[in-house]
């Protein structure tokens, strides 16, 4: 039987693969929108576990304000990037250094 | 909530406006802007105190004063920025339309009264700020900033969600009220609570969470960057009050010395990182770490005292950083290092002595309203027996003079640079805005009461 311990286990997990693939990544910017992506999922996750849990919808409403939200943001980052490469022919985290100090 | 409405129904009016004007004509963009948020200022004063949606939110005493300043900070903003905007060929409608989207949601953080209303306030604010750092396309800087800004922005949204996903399941409600009534002693609730700080410093920009602040100050035009640094900072004190304060009562010992420790880590980093600055916008930004880290410490001191001296401070703040950047946005340089602000004094000796007085108030020499405004966050945490906070507080306070003061002399003791390029023209309009900012500054420190009572009163409920 699988319980409420097993799928907060897997939402953490999923957190955790989430900020490690953002602070480890030196590469490209694609992956660090796709970390961020996951690390919504994981929350989702987690909403909706605790929703199944309680048995309450809140936390179900929860999760497609937080849908909406993350394909907005996900617009905005691949907008920023789309600017970010015209301007650099590049999308290399490395090169990140025009502003230092 | 009136507020709110008219500020929705302004947006898409303001995106015709300047559709219909072709987008050449900011001015009429800009006039429309303003007139709104006059309206829109007024719906805020006039709302009643009350909860609506079931208690997901709540207009009151707090709301209301963030919001009058919200409104008050951007209509400065938008006075400000035209020409450096226009300079940085930047200057578009969409940057009256996503400040004021900004605006919305320092509107809807404001009056959050559960974790859903919080939560979208909150994303609401950052879309439309990451977007702005963006709004220079043609900038390799303004791009990269807007990079770092939002993949960090996002990770603190992410854990703050995360936070606030657990503080769910913990109370089985996302109404903040019963989320605090039930958040109960436990790991679950110190996890949660950490969590939620976590994603508070990277918005607040707090030490160990503060390395895209002096990007985003720095890459974007400085007229975006005065919106970045003023107007946000009222969302965030809210979310610190709403969500930890009034959220999380029952782990208020275990966050308050997470909320310490970062409050001192920022004090001590932004103070003495700032020194070795010679770019404006950056050491403005690092000194704005520097002054989160006060704000901290009020709230750290806790209770009506300390939190309303954390108001007082946060208001005060924005202030001086909204005349500040107005003055080097008035120097007209693209990329304004320390030096565009050699011998102002002899060039333009209004906005040398604007930025004397905003300097000095940042400092916090007496009776400037930067004075009272630290005054009162070290009294609050003597009457809290944080005597040894105090004393660190006061001694950063002073080393932070360095470096004010070394902009004070530059103003003032030494020479323009002799490359012709000593004009500076703010406008008529922007100029009296300035020097009615620096003026205020003054009067608010000899006559604080009105302003001082009003932070009271948010917290006295």
């Amino acid at each position: 039987m699988i319980g409420l311990a097993h799928l907060l286990t897997l939402s953490a997990v999923l957190f955790a693969i989430a900020v490690c693939g953002i602070f480890i990544n030196r590469r490209s910017v694609i992956l660090l929108l796709m970390c961020v992506e996951l690390l919504l999922l994981a929350v989702n996750f987690n909403f909706v576990a605790f929703a199944w849990y309680l048995g309450d919808l809140a936390g179900q409403v929860f999760v497609f304000f937080i849908l909406t939200v993350a394909a907005a943001e996900a617009a905005i980052g691949l907008a920023i990037l789309v600017v970010l490469f015209r301007n650099r022919i590049s999308i290399n985290v490395d090169e990140f250094q025009l502003l230092k100090g | 909530m009136y507020a709110e409405l008219s500020l929705a129904a302004l947006l898409p009016a303001v995106l015709l406006v300047d559709l219909a004007a072709g987008g050449r004509r900011q001015t009429l963009t800009r006039a429309v802007s303003l007139a709104g948020l006059a309206l829109v200022g007024w719906a805020a004063f006039e709302a009643p105190d009350g909860g609506m949606f079931g208690g997901s939110f709540v207009m009151d005493d707090l709301a209301r004063l963030l919001k009058l300043a919200g409104v008050l900070l951007t209509g400065m903003a938008f006075a400000y920025t035209p020409r450096d905007l226009k300079a940085a060929g930047a200057l578009r409608g969409e940057y009256y339309l996503l400040g004021m989207f900004a605006l919305l949601g320092v509107f809807v953080t404001a009056s959050a009264g559960s974790l859903l209303t919080l939560y979208l306030g909150l994303e609401l604010l950052a879309l439309a700020l990451y977007t702005l750092v963006a709004l220079q396309r043609d900038s390799a800087r303004a791009a990269e900033a807007a990079m770092k800004y939002f993949v960090l922005g996002a990770i603190g949204s992410g854990a703050m969600l995360y936070g606030i996903s657990l503080l769910y399941g913990l109370s089985g409600s996302l109404l903040l009220a019963e989320v605090a009534a039930q958040g109960g002693v436990g790991a679950g609730s110190y996890v949660a609570a950490a969590l939620v700080l976590a994603g508070v410093a990277f918005k607040l920009g707090a030490v160990p969470f503060h390395q895209w602040v002096p990007d985003a100050y720095q890459g974007p035009p400085l007229g975006v960057a005065v919106v970045l640094a003023t107007v946000p900072k009222l969302a965030y004190f809210a979310l610190i009050v709403r969500l930890m304060v009034n959220g999380l009562p029952a782990a208020q010992e275990q966050w308050n010395l997470l909320l310490i420790v970062m409050a001192v880590a920022s004090l001590a980093m932004g103070t003495i990182v700032a020194m070795s600055q010679t770019h404006a916008a950056r050491l403005l930004a690092w000194a704005a770490i520097a002054h989160v880290g006060f704000l901290l410490l009020g709230v750290a001191a806790g209770g009506p005292g300390g939190l309303s001296a954390a108001l007082f401070y946060t208001l005060v703040y924005i202030l001086m950083a909204a005349g500040a950047f107005g003055v080097i946005i008035a120097l007209e340089r693209q990329n304004a290092s320390l030096d565009s602000l050699r011998g102002l004094y002899r060039r333009h000796p209004g906005m040398a002595l604007t930025m004397l007085l905003i300097m000095l108030s940042m400092i916090g020499i007496p009776p400037l309203a930067g004075f009272l405004a630290k005054w009162q966050i070290l009294m609050a945490l003597v009457e809290q027996g944080m005597i040894a906070l105090a004393v660190v507080a006061a001694v950063f306070a002073v080393v932070a003079a360095y470096y004010y003061l070394r902009i004070i002399r530059l103003m003032f003791m030494e020479a323009p640079a002799e490359d012709g390029e000593g004009r500076v023209a703010p406008g008529w309009g922007a100029g009296l805005l300035l020097g009615a900012n620096g003026l205020a500054l003054l009067v608010l420190g000899i006559w604080p009461n009105v302003l001082l009572e009003l932070c009271r009163a948010a917290f006295a409920g």
